[in-house]
């Protein structure tokens, strides 16, 4: 978010040697250090909440940032390398659009690439959806058939990815409002065949998992008892929480993976749920529109943490992507 | 065609091209176009209408929210972005706004509000601290132009409708959108943009430093038809006053 951009028609600057150097250029000695993200809640960090950050110093064991956002942004990227002085980072991308039927953008991919060079983060994830054909990016993410075909690009996408970017990433499970009529497989056991094939780990997101199991007329419980059953539990790195809103139509409820709200209680339980089966894992609460106080954040991400150690019994130590 | 090309060309055709709706309860899952479809455009329209206003923050100000809402759609379907990165989506909106009308406000005066946005916006992006080569304006004295500047030349005073509160944007409409031609500076600065408003000679004067023309050229530019000593004193005032620069002068071989 850009701050206040009021003229300076009156101030004077001296110039000083420090102003030569620069504040914005990359010094190899203010680089972060690569920190280890905990198994316990962090928060989905947005730029209206950095300045708080930075002169706060909240304790908040890791927070999650857009990619996108830092890209080409030389304001945000400041801000971000003071934070990621202090805290360990997960990079969320939403636009690599590894369900396209065309390769990920090279000069994506590079601008990416010095986001990892330059804030070192602990993981770095994207979504199991498209938003790219013919040249034209769509700030969404769109729902893929789970087909063969799909399985093949997504898997050649996933390796090109892991190519450029040197490490291997995270793929979530995205919101879904309708089951595309091509699928073949479930999306457990479509995620499960891209891990078996290209080693990448995966991110759960129990929301989507909730709000895809009403939409599609499922039963949440089984969807994600099914899910856990099919895709390794041990590539299941991070945990996605978030807040859903439901659209009433003339005949029927859809629930919409909006952001915007605190988590419902059926996401709680199910979040109970997948840390039975998995023990600690790194959990983060996601919230992008109609986007509250920082405080509300804290408050949600200490109630995962809460849950977690009463279904568990103890917060995890590191995680290795 | 391979399937899964055929569904996300198709699907890309149908987010674009079927009529944008915006009252959520209007639709039905028995309707030609899936409901899921319309929930993804109302994101993807959604999503573009707020990057355009965070670009665009004095047009989104000028225009009331259904009408800027309308242009920024109309814009975003014709225009839909290319990148994945939005930092840099709009370009082009300037230019269209020139070829729609707006009930609220002349057109003209729409584009000059909106490419001052733009260069604002371009300049808050660049890094700090980089500055061009230097340039030896006299035997003793260099200038050193920050790389982010920018000397831009508008028809109406952008910079003032931009301070203008919204809470009362129309109460000044009539005074700030009379033409009224000025040149302006557009700068990195720590916390974005710094913006100075130069006489037409320090205009001429930086624009073709900027150009990359000799600094002897651009103070023959910068004079013509001035008085050459008042012309001195606005480079002095405006340009060398070290906001956008640095300036360095020499006395016996050694730096001040």
């Amino acid at each position: 978010m850009l701050k206040d951009r009021k003229c300076e028609h009156s101030t004077r600057r001296l110039a000083t040697s420090s102003a030569v150097i620069g504040n914005d250029l990359v010094n190899p000695s203010i680089l972060p250090r690569t920190r280890p993200i905990s198994a316990r809640a962090g928060i989905g960090l947005r730029p209206l909440h950095h300045s708080g950050v930075i002169e706060q110093h909240p304790r908040v064991p890791w927070f999650e940032v857009h990619a996108e956002n830092f890209v080409s942004h030389a304001l945000l990227q400041r801000e971000l390398d003071a934070i990621a002085a202090d805290y360990p980072l997960s990079l969320h991308c939403v636009g690599l659009s590894l369900g396209s039927v065309a390769l990920p953008e090279r000069s994506h991919l590079q601008a990416l690439r010095a986001l990892l060079t330059r804030y070192q983060p602990r993981l770095v994830s994207d979504h199991l959806a498209w938003n790219a054909i013919k040249g034209v990016h769509l700030p969404d993410l769109l729902p893929l058939p789970y087909s063969e075909e799909a399985l093949q690009v997504v898997v050649r996408n996933v390796h090109r990815v892991h190519e450029v970017l040197q490490r291997p990433i995270l793929l979530e499970n995205p919101s879904k409002y309708v089951a595309l009529p091509d699928s073949t497989l479930s999306e457990a056991e479509f995620l499960a065949e891209v891990v078996a094939r290209t080693g990448c780990a995966v991110l759960l997101d129990i929301n989507n998992l909730h709000v895809s199991a009403h939409n599609q007329n499922l039963d949440p419980e089984e969807t994600l008892s099914d899910f856990l059953s099919v895709v390794p539990t041990d590539s299941i790195h991070e945990v996605h929480l978030a807040g859903h809103s439901i659209l009433v139509l003339r005949d029927n409820h859809l629930f919409l993976d909006d952001h915007g709200s605190r988590v419902c209680q059926g996401v709680w339980d199910l979040y109970a749920a997948a840390l039975r089966v998995l023990g600690p894992v790194p959990t983060l609460v996601e919230w992008d529109t109609r986007i509250p106080t920082f405080t509300v954040l804290e408050e949600e991400a200490a109630r995962a943490d809460r849950i977690m150690l009463k279904t568990v019994g103890r917060f995890g130590n590191v995680v290795t992507a | 065609m391979s399937l899964l090309r055929e569904y996300q060309e198709r699907t890309l055709g149908s987010l674009l091209q079927v009529d944008f709706l915006k009252r959520a309860e209007g639709y039905s899952s028995n309707e030609a176009v899936p409901s899921y479809l319309r929930i993804h455009q109302a994101t993807i329209f959604g999503t573009l209408t707020r990057a355009l206003r965070y670009s665009y923050p004095t047009v989104a100000k000028l225009l009331r929210e259904e009408e800027f809402e309308r242009i920024a759609i109309g814009y975003a379907r014709c225009h839909p972005p290319r990148a994945a990165c939005l930092n840099v989506y709009g370009s082009g909106f300037p230019k269209y706004l020139q070829s729609v009308s707006t009930r609220a406000i002349a057109a003209p005066f729409l584009f000059d509000v909106a490419r001052f946005d733009l260069a604002v916006q371009a300049v808050a992006n660049q890094p700090l601290g980089v500055f061009h080569r230097p340039v030896v304006l006299s035997g003793n004295t260099v200038l050193r132009l920050h790389r982010s500047l920018r000397c831009e030349e508008y028809e109406y005073p952008v910079d003032r409708i931009r301070d203008v509160p919204a809470s009362t944007i129309s109460r000044h409409k009539g005074a700030v959108a009379s033409p009224a031609r000025r040149h302006l500076a557009i700068w990195r600065k720590n916390d974005g943009a710094g913006v100075k408003v130069l006489s037409p000679s320090s205009g001429r004067f930086l624009t073709a430093l900027l150009k990359g023309d000799a600094p002897e050229h651009a103070i023959v530019l910068a004079v013509s038809g001035f008085n050459p000593d008042e012309v001195i004193r606005r480079l002095q005032h405006e340009v060398l006053s070290g906001l956008f620069c640095l300036v360095t002068t020499s006395y016996r071989g050694q730096s001040a």
